[in-house]
């Protein structure tokens, strides 16, 4: 029981995951990058068409990554480049992920695509408890369990890391040294971006295994949330998409012990979590301490005089 | 090094060289889409001539386009009002929801047999209440503790869909529905007249409202106070003024605005709650509020336009076999070209080698 | 080997040998603004060249230029006989370019030694930059602990950061913005010995100041600007600073401003502060204890090197902080943690240090601004609503009798250029009845023409007998205003002193926390 509990919570927690890495890259060089949800629905549709295309699950991930790359782009020309406010800009971002998934999604409904299936690691998966909870999972969840360490030490114990930091901290002082800001940016919200649309490649190809029109149903939102409970931190990242990943698969799994609650009262549950998660850990002293990236949404310019 | 782009900020702007921005983007934006429409093997120029004669041209399609202009409008305005404190209330959709739920207990099963003119006023003010309430749920945790109302509104719009599902899906839904997730219809107290076809009354508040708003952020000292704390609440503070209190106070009435368009629409035009019920309106609204430069009057026009353009897609549905979800590009597509356009309003744009 | 000999040739244009760094015909406009009119300028190798010129000469814009942050409108660079055309401060230190801005470029989250090893070409681990940073340090007398994170450092040793910086990067030209603005007169003193020792090394470095005495001791040619143009370039032999003086303001003016005390007897307490204690961003207590009082038609003088707890002394005292115990009386009532609607109510006003931050609404217009304190009550308003007649009358007063610039009463304040923004917030401030006047800073960045305007409107003020509580790191400033003067360290107040120049040297030891047997 506990054991299934554990399981289901890492598997619905890892499309959080991913978002939530993502976005902790683009807030890491000071770009708070909103369209966390457009950029999921873009991904899971497109990793789902091209597995349904090439049969193959990895390829679509290849999509995802594809898909995620471009918008996040065209979503760093404008916040970088372009310098429109950020907030807007995600709000605008989202619009065009959920229009475009649903427009050309209409033509998957109901079809199928080559899937990830769960690999189970000789001596690991046999481990009692441990291996059932960590290693009964399809490969992009052991990705994510290498990505989130390699990604704390290469944010907190690498140069390139320290430059990211850097440039999210101060970006005039990085420029001023030779980094180039501009360069960071775009290259960690394209990552981020990246990284997003694998979460969501990760619902139509292993959690739910097919293409549902918003099928994201908010998680990039709880993503954006997910960062700060995290304190832009991978290690806490991920204890906080497996915690949400545990509300959320409690909620099915309560359904379907058949409690006479209603499953509409049961969804609400991570949504209403994340609110009261939120406003625990918002407090302006507690932000500060946890060491929010201090240029967070101030984009930069070289001229432009005080 | 290759070509640079140098940004210059402007001193000043004319307001006929910002209205001229502002129409380009949106040509521009129909020009995107045309070539979106073209690579989906459609005939874009007809489709645009069906779009605007339908919407705007014939009886039928204007008046879809007046139905939708009401709840657009008036969550827009409300919108406006946040976004001029710079407190973003992106849960237009749940509160609109609240309304259009509030105005459901009321006129289902609180007070059925109440006067049409007492009861369509209590109505609008309980729509009011409620959506307020929902919205000032987000102040309250951004003015205590800080929580960012961005993912606050969001989420609150997730429950609220979900609470108006469990509603008609559940003891609200009409026993004589053969089923469906809605309730019964409203008596006939709680309909708003007619005015010809299916426009209603209400066609006149958000012009009303429009007004108001105007008033109140130019002329009154709250409004005066929204404006100074939006623009820098640090000086805000040395002026003394409550920075907690007006967060909740202009949530409340940002909130309250799309609660009350609920209530208009719900007694207006669908007589009845139903899953779904909203295609989006509170989320079109922040593309409306943004698109008119947070200007209440230029909200009716940029609300009318847009209205126009979601019933035109709706035509496109049924002529062109176009699924309803072009119109969610077609916003994100708006949405990014009026973004760009504020750009070309705030900088003079070269290029440099 | 650098860039910039690559491409030497035998151009005729190309300067003599001995100059490292010329300039010509450097021109740069801010949205249509001239901040410098076609600048000529040579640096020597080996030289210490000073740059002075008044708040606003264009000075900092042209260093500026030379490290590449801004790219100029016209004009040429050449750097060891070659032109060069330096479009990013990494073109700039490649070139042997490194600059000391007069804020700081650090990242306060980082430990000293991540910020030196920030962007560093080739270094293999942060221990070995470490190191380096210790060789240095004690080479040039630049003492700093590596591993300190920078929030925690005192402004001279983030300079010296900086400095250090730039020396493990082998930069040969050596820029610093005003570096002796933020230091008490030792660490001056030990900052000038690090030049020399550079100097003597053959290093160059461009030193911009407004302060004479400075200039005089510290370099061997220097350049006056003024109003974005190069007025003279002289000799430290063949010149003065009377004459300087003249270069820079463009008229004869008396060195040292003229004491302007006239009442010595002052009226009733306005002001009372006892054992003030608060805390700062970082949770940090940075007032440790105040006590105070001002009187009607006096001028408390506040002296100290930035960072000691003045930013949060004014912000307590106008209600914008909270104070964790301690009491503020204001006319003998407690206005202690009652916030800045009560100040402004009891006839309190506030000069800010960061006008742009605390004193205006940029986007909103000059009308808005100047009611600020003011809308609440009749006649700038009537129930709900705003009396905009009555406040278009008003500002058309002010503006004419504070002499604002700008482009229309209904423009937006950020059209306004920095001294004409201080007259605004000055105007809404010391307009009606004001009983205490916070002045914090209140000619920062402003030229002498702004300068001497909010001296006046301060000695005003208090002839009128507001009492005024000045906060300032300029000891002229405070010397000239002042007529008691207290010295903030660390959160603590010293001494009680007239503002005599015999006290100079005592003021200017505590201000470095030389405290000898002084009680707080």
């Amino acid at each position: 029981m506990l054991e299934a509990i554990f399981m289901a919570a890492i598997r619905a927690g890892t499309p959080l995951l991913y978002a939530t890495l993502g976005e902790i890259f683009a807030e890491r060089s000071g770009v708070l990058n909103l369209g966390l949800e457009g950029l999921m629905l873009a991904g899971a549709l497109m990793g789902f068409v091209v597995s349904h295309i090439t049969s193959s699950a990895w390829l679509g991930v290849l999509g995802a990554l594809l898909i995620g790359g471009v918008l996040s782009l065209v979503y760093a020309f404008l916040t970088i480049t372009m310098r429109v406010n950020q907030v807007v800009a995600g709000l605008a971002l989202t619009m065009l992920g959920a229009g475009l998934s649903g427009y050309y999604g209409q033509a998957f409904i109901g079809k199928t695509a080559s899937q990830f299936s769960p690999i189970y690691i000789p001596f690991f998966s046999d481990i009692p408890f441990i291996g059932k909870v960590l290693f009964s999972h399809d490969p992009l969840v052991y990705l994510s369990y290498v990505l989130v360490p390699l990604s704390w030490f290469y944010i907190f114990k690498t140069r390139w890391g320290m430059n990211l930091r850097a440039v999210g901290e101060d970006p005039k002082t990085a420029d001023t040294v030779g980094i180039s800001v501009f360069k960071i940016r775009y290259l960690y919200v394209i990552l981020g971006g990246m990284l997003t649309a694998v979460g969501g490649a990760y619902l139509s190809l292993a959690y739910t295994s097919m293409w549902i029109e918003n099928m994201t149903a908010g998680r990039g939102w709880i993503a954006v949330a997910l960062v700060i409970f995290s304190a832009w931190n991978p290690l806490r990242a991920l204890l906080a998409s497996y915690f949400f990943g545990g509300v959320a698969s409690l909620q099915l799994r309560i359904q379907a012990m058949g409690v006479a609650i209603s499953s509409h009262l049961l969804m609400m549950l991570p949504y209403a979590l994340t609110i009261v998660v939120l406003s625990l850990i918002s407090s302006e002293a507690m932000r500060k301490r946890i060491g929010a990236p201090t240029a967070l949404m101030k984009p930069y310019s070289r001229e432009e005089r005080e | 090094m290759g070509i640079k782009l140098k940004f210059e900020p402007r001193v000043r702007v004319s307001k006929s060289f910002e209205l001229f921005v502002m129409l380009s983007s949106i040509l521009m934006a129909l020009l995107v889409f045309a070539m979106f429409m073209f690579l989906s093997g459609k005939d874009a120029l007809s489709a645009y001539k069906t779009m605007f004669l339908w919407a705007f041209m014939r009886k039928v399609g204007l008046e879809g386009t007046l139905v939708k202009f009401v709840p657009l409008s008036i969550i827009g305005l409300g919108l406006v009002l946040a976004f001029k404190m710079k407190l973003w209330n992106i849960g237009g959709e749940g509160q609109f929801y609240l309304g259009a739920m509030a105005s459901t207990l009321l006129a289902l099963f609180l007070f059925p047999n109440l006067d049409s003119f007492v009861l369509i006023p209590l109505i609008v003010f309980a729509g009011f209440l409620a959506g307020g309430f929902w919205s000032s749920i987000a102040g309250v945790l951004r003015a205590y503790l800080g929580a960012d109302e961005i993912v606050v509104t969001l989420m609150l719009n997730y429950i609220a869909t979900l609470w108006s599902d469990y509603l008609v899906y559940g003891s609200w839904k009409d026993p004589a529905g053969f089923g469906f997730p809605m309730t019964a219809i409203f008596p006939e107290s709680a309909k708003l007249p007619v005015l010809w076809g299916k426009v209603h009354v209400g066609v006149f508040s958000p012009i009303i409202l429009s007004l108001l708003l105007k008033i109140l952020l130019d002329r009154t000292k709250w409004g005066y106070e929204i404006r100074v704390i939006g623009d820098n609440p640090d000086v805000a503070l040395c002026a003394g003024m409550n920075i907690k209190k007006n967060t909740i106070l202009t949530m409340f009435l940002s909130g309250g605005m799309a609660g009350l368009a609920g209530a208009i629409y719900i007694m207006g035009v669908q007589h009845r709650l139903q899953h779904a019920f909203s295609p989006g309106y509170g989320y079109t609204a922040i593309i409306v509020a943004w698109l008119s430069r947070l200007n209440p009057i230029a909200v009716l026009l940029v609300s009318f336009f847009l209205s126009g353009i979601f019933v035109g897609c709706e035509i496109l549905q049924v002529i062109m076999k176009l699924p309803i979800s072009v119109i969610y590009i077609f916003q994100g597509v708006l949405f990014f070209c009026v973004l760009v356009g504020e750009v070309f309003i705030r900088y003079k744009i070269s290029l440099v080698r | 080997m650098r860039t910039g000999e690559l491409i030497r040739g035998g151009d005729a244009k190309a300067p003599p040998q001995d100059v490292v760094l010329r300039l010509k015909g450097i021109v740069k406009k801010f949205s249509g603004v001239v901040a410098n009119d076609s600048v000529d300028f040579d640096l020597k190798v080996g030289e210490i060249h000073a740059l002075l010129g008044e708040n606003g000469a264009g000075k900092t814009t042209l260093v500026n230029v030379i490290y590449g942050l801004y790219q100029p409108d016209s004009g040429e660079i050449w750097i060891r006989g070659s032109k060069v055309n330096i479009d990013s401060p990494a073109r700039a230190l490649s070139l042997g370019i490194g600059m000391v801005h007069q804020s700081f470029t650090l990242v306060p989250s980082f430990s000293v030694v991540e910020n030196v090893a920030l962007g560093l070409k080739g270094f293999s681990s942060l221990r070995v930059v470490a190191e380096k940073v210790k060789q240095i340090s004690e080479l040039y007398g630049l003492s700093v602990d590596p591993y300190a994170k920078v929030w925690q450092l005192s402004v001279g040793e983030m300079q010296r950061v900086e400095i250090i910086k730039l020396l493990l990067r082998d930069v040969d030209i050596l820029i610093l913005d005003e570096p002796t603005s933020v230091l008490t007169p030792k660490e001056t003193r030990a900052l000038f010995s690090t030049l020399k020792r550079l100097k003597d090394e053959g290093k160059s470095v461009v030193f911009i100041s407004h302060k004479l005495n400075e200039v005089m001791e510290i370099s061997d040619r220097i350049t006056v600007m003024r109003k974005g143009l190069v007025i003279n370039t002289v000799r430290k032999e063949d010149t003065s600073p009377g004459e300087l003086a003249k270069m820079m303001v463009g008229r004869e003016i008396s060195l040292g401003p003229s004491k302007r005390r006239s009442s010595t007897s002052f009226g009733e307490v306005v002001l009372e502060v006892k054992d003030l204690e608060a805390y700062g961003d970082k949770g940090i207590k940075v007032l440790r204890g105040l006590s105070f009082s001002v009187r009607e038609g006096e001028i408390l003088g506040i002296a100290g090197v930035a960072g000691n707890g003045q930013r949060e002394l004014a912000e307590v005292l106008v209600g914008l902080r909270r104070a964790s115990s301690g009491v503020v009386l204001f006319d003998g009532e407690d206005i202690t943690n009652k916030g800045s609607m009560v100040f402004i109510e009891k006839g309190g006003g506030f000069i800010p240090e960061d006008r742009k931050r605390f004193g205006v609404a940029p986007n909103l217009s000059l009308v808005e601004n100047l009611i600020l304190k003011s809308y609440r009550k009749p006649p700038f308003s009537k129930g709900l609503f705003l009396d905009l007649d009555y406040a278009n009358k008003v500002a058309d007063f002010l503006i004419e009798k504070y002499s604002i610039q700008s482009p229309g009463k209904d423009m937006p304040v950020r059209l306004l250029s920095g001294g004409n923004l201080q007259r605004l917030v000055i105007a809404r401030e010391l307009e009606g009845k004001v009983r205490l006047l916070i002045a914090f800073h209140p000619t920062f960045g402003l030229d002498v023409g702004a300068m001497e305007f909010v001296y006046e409107k301060l000695l005003e003020a208090k002839a009128s007998g507001t009492a005024v509580l000045l906060i300032a790191g300029d000891l002229d400033e405070i010397f000239t205003l002042s007529d008691r003067i207290k010295v903030i360290y660390e959160g603590k107040l010293y001494g009680d002193f007239p503002p005599d120049e015999s006290y100079l040297e005592t003021i200017g030891m505590l201000m470095a926390g030389v405290i000898n047997g002084y009680k707080a």
